[in-house]
């Protein structure tokens, strides 16, 4: 009878762990599910993306908008011939699927992608692609950055050719996202003047609305030809105080907060929900030097003032380590980019630069800016003007409004009250030419707002001759001693590349910021259950 | 009689509006700035900006320019066509404008009705512990720089207790931050003036035998006190709306709320002379007939004045 009751009370034993057990293992489960993703989730249709950005595009019209953030959003309504990846930099077709050139980067022949359609149903050809480029020709505001296009011919309905000046880099320019190709259809319904009411492109997102200032809105091409974007809808709010910008972000009213300063990235990126994400950088910092102005005509003086600032200490004071210091005129993660031996920190040697140049006792100067247009702006200013004046050079600063500045800065030389000015340049096509052209001896004001009125004999038929030859690596040799000329002749106090670090909320996955700022939502989804 | 005063204030307000569009007219063309320049930036060329000028008509005389603002404006009611954005100006500046309007109006609201008892509560205890409280609140609203309050009102609120929502408009949650935030200065304008009130009405022999009468205080204050003391109140008010139209620039820009502030600072950064012109003519139509309601209120107030 015991052993009886023992066994019984062994299967009873038996019985309750197999229960546990399987309590445990229910509960686990159910644990699991309701803790958050599981690592590898797959992606899923839906939702929508809150993109808070500082300064809005006024105009829905892809050819005459400016502002970057902004055409980052358009550019998903009315996509651009070719791309640039947004990490590294590198040319992918788009709505071009290949093309090939003359030697000498005169006769460009495209071919285009089949099966594609605009949004209102316009087949996309190459007769398309023409009227297209031609109006970014006519009323293009980049149409300055287009005009190595001479002739374009439709050879068939899906290749186009491009008769231009020597320029090799016409397919990088061709990412540049005011070249995007939209419906003609539609700009012919519309009026030129009134297409922005309605844009129409091919890309995965399809116009809703645009209120200036406030919002801009676009839903999913269900359509599309590289597949269905996995968000539904992107709404682009105009959000001007970084401040409130963050904070919305951490409220849960923005997915994206572009342009966090790097006072915040340490603190946003403890916050569990947020993650920081760090684009490559394009755009460079620098202080523009008027080259014909008193002292500065020297070239021992302006070496003398690269010397006189540590860039290193801005760097890691002001930017928090974030961006990195300039080591040629434009990013290094564009084509043609050659490192260069850096200014290194060293007042002895400024004031000698100085005393050998005839001003041993320094002299005074202006130093330029529009205030609160650069990340960390009147920081940096004060820092450079700071290290100037340690030296002997008195710096002082004026600061002035954005267009107050830009007029004072197309001014031609003989009216030109610009003695130091800080800038930036953005080199969105990611090209030795492009990054180059603010110092162009032959675009000096009023021809273009760039005061440096640099003057180099050599620069010109340098500058000519890269751009005349697809050989890769020539292009890069050439490239190499005009970076070598422009360094030594120190037009500018290069100081930094700008950091392009923005943050999102974890539950948007695969958003990325592109080197030029604009968005990059290829493959994006949200994660409903966050 | 009152109807021709308005019909008579109408009417004197049509030279003031004018006088508003030369003065605006010249003064945007005056600061130093090329809306071309500023459009084609990076991509700027003296040919382009001098056919973005053409094509704007900027090119022409002044006298032209305004010649033609005016025409339109008298003739068809059209305010222009925006540089920037490419719309009419109209459309852009009355899809704004009831977004300010409900701004302004809810901070007046909480600024006149907190403001007024604030001042009454420190106007019937002077010298008070409670008065003193007052003026500090009355102090502290006024030097608190709305930009700052707003930030602090969005971490607190928005962030740390998530009862209102950040940025945007769409709904009365919207509004209650920004609102908040732009009549602080408000509630202390108007709680000092209305303070001040009260303390000269108190000392009147009405309300003396008002109490000798057996009048509850509150009987005293609420019939005889308040009336008499508002009219001062109400003309403060009149003038703070534009103070409030001023100060819902930077509201709107913390809040990414989507008003005429905003639109009127961005024209200016952007110089886009139409819809400078037009935002600012609209705001001083708004002033000159929210003054002439200021002065109808006071008929309400006092029945002794009368305009005719």
């Amino acid at each position: 009878m015991q052993g009886k009751v023992q066994g019984t009370k062994r299967r009873w034993t038996a019985v309750r762990r197999s229960w546990v057990t399987i309590c445990l293992g229910v509960a686990a489960v159910a644990a699991m599910a309701l803790s958050g993703p599981v690592l590898g989730q797959a992606p899923k249709f839906g939702g929508t993306l809150s993109v808070g950005i500082g300064v809005d595009t006024p105009r829905w019209d892809i050819h005459r908008a400016t502002g970057m953030q902004g055409l980052g959003i358009q550019r998903l309504v009315t996509e651009t011939l070719t791309d640039l990846h947004w990490e590294t930099g590198e040319l992918l077709p788009n709505l071009a699927e290949s093309w090939e050139s003359s030697k000498d980067a005169t006769t460009w022949t495209v071919r285009l992608r089949k099966g594609v359609q605009f949004h209102d149903g316009t087949p996309f050809d190459a007769e398309a692609v023409k009227f297209n480029l031609e109006r970014v020709l006519d009323v293009g505001v980049a149409k300055g950055s287009f005009d190595m296009i001479q002739r374009i011919e439709v050879k068939d309905p899906h290749t186009v050719v491009f008769q231009t000046t020597p320029f090799a880099p016409l397919m990088r320019l061709f990412a540049y996202a005011p070249s995007g190709i939209a419906s003609p259809t539609q700009i012919k319904n519309l009026g030129s003047d009134n297409y922005f009411r309605k844009p129409t492109g091919t890309g995965p997102y399809t116009f809703v609305e645009h209120v200036r200032g406030d919002r801009s809105v676009i839903m999913a091409n269900g359509r599309y030809w590289g597949g269905r974007p996995y968000i539904n809808r992107v709404i682009m709010r105009v959000v001007p105080d970084i401040g409130a910008r963050i904070a919305a972000l951490e409220a849960g009213d923005l997915d994206v907060a572009y342009d966090v300063p790097p006072t915040e990235t340490r603190r946003l990126e403890a916050n569990p929900a947020i993650r920081i994400v760090r684009g490559r950088t394009a755009r460079t910092v620098y202080v523009g030097i008027n080259t014909q102005y008193g002292p500065l005509r020297e070239k021992k003086v302006r070496q003398a003032l690269n010397y006189a600032v540590d860039k290193e200490a801005i760097l890691k004071g002001i930017y928090l380590g974030e961006g990195r210091v300039s080591d040629a005129p434009f990013t290094n993660i564009a084509f043609g980019h050659a490192p260069m031996p850096p200014y290194r920190y060293d007042t002895a040697r400024a004031k000698q630069l100085l005393t050998e140049a005839g001003y041993p006792d320094g002299f005074d100067i202006t130093l330029t800016y529009a205030p609160g247009r650069y990340l960390m702006d009147t920081q940096l200013v004060e820092a450079v003007a700071a290290y100037l004046r340690a030296v002997g050079v008195r710096a002082r600063i004026q600061a002035v409004e954005w267009a107050t500045y830009g007029r004072m800065r197309t001014a031609r030389l003989e009216e030109s009250r610009i003695q130091l000015f800080l800038l930036a340049f953005g080199n969105a096509p990611l090209d030795a030419d492009h990054g180059l052209k603010p110092l162009r001896p032959d675009q000096a004001p009023p021809e273009s707002d760039n005061p440096t009125f640099y003057e180099s004999p050599r620069f010109m038929p340098l500058y000519m001759q890269a751009r005349s030859t697809t050989d890769v690596v020539r292009r890069q040799r050439l490239y190499r001693q005009l970076i070598g000329m422009v360094w030594d002749d120190a037009p500018w106090i290069f100081l930094i590349v700008q950091p392009n670090t923005h943050a999102v909320r974890k539950r948007a996955n695969g958003v990325y910021i592109r080197s030029d700022e604009t968005i990059w939502l290829d493959k994006a989804w949200i994660d409903l259950g966050r | 009689m009152e109807v021709r005063y308005i019909v008579r204030r109408l009417l004197l307000a049509i030279p003031v509006l004018v006088g508003v569009s030369v003065v605006v007219f010249a003064i945007i063309r005056l600061i130093p700035g090329d809306p071309a320049q500023v459009m084609l930036g990076d991509e700027y060329t003296p040919q382009a900006a001098a056919e973005l000028r053409r094509k704007w008509g900027l090119d022409r005389p002044l006298a032209i320019q305004y010649g033609i603002f005016m025409e339109r404006l008298v003739l068809h009611g059209d305010l222009g066509t925006s540089i920037a954005g490419g719309g009419p100006v109209m459309a852009e500046v009355t899809s704004r404008l009831h977004n300010t309007l409900h701004l302004a109006g809810a901070a007046l609201l909480i600024g006149f009705i907190l403001g007024v008892l604030i001042g009454v509560l420190a106007g019937t205890r002077p010298y008070s512990a409670l008065d003193g409280l007052a003026m500090v609140v009355a102090l502290v609203g006024v030097s608190m720089p709305v930009f700052w309050l707003g930030l602090l009102f969005i971490y607190l609120f928005a962030v740390k207790l998530a009862w209102l929502p950040a940025i945007g408009s769409g709904s009365w949650r919207h509004l209650v931050m920004p609102a908040l935030a732009l009549s602080m200065f408000l509630v202390a304008a108007v709680a000092r003036q209305t303070r001040s009130s009260v303390l000269e009405v108190a000392r009147q022999q009405y309300i003396a035998t008002a109490r000798a009468k057996g009048l509850t205080e509150a009987s005293v204050i609420r019939r005889h006190m308040l009336k008499n003391a508002l009219i001062p109140v109400v003309t403060v008010a009149g003038v703070l709306f534009g103070r409030t139209l001023g100060g819902s620039v930077l509201t709107e820009t913390v809040f990414a709320y989507p008003g005429m502030g905003r639109l009127l600072i961005e024209a200016i950064m952007s110089r886009d002379y139409p819809v400078v012109q037009g935002a600012i003519l609209v705001f001083a139509a708004a002033f000159v007939i929210v003054n002439i309601l200021v002065d109808m209120l006071y008929c309400m107030l006092d029945p002794r004045i009368s305009y005719g």
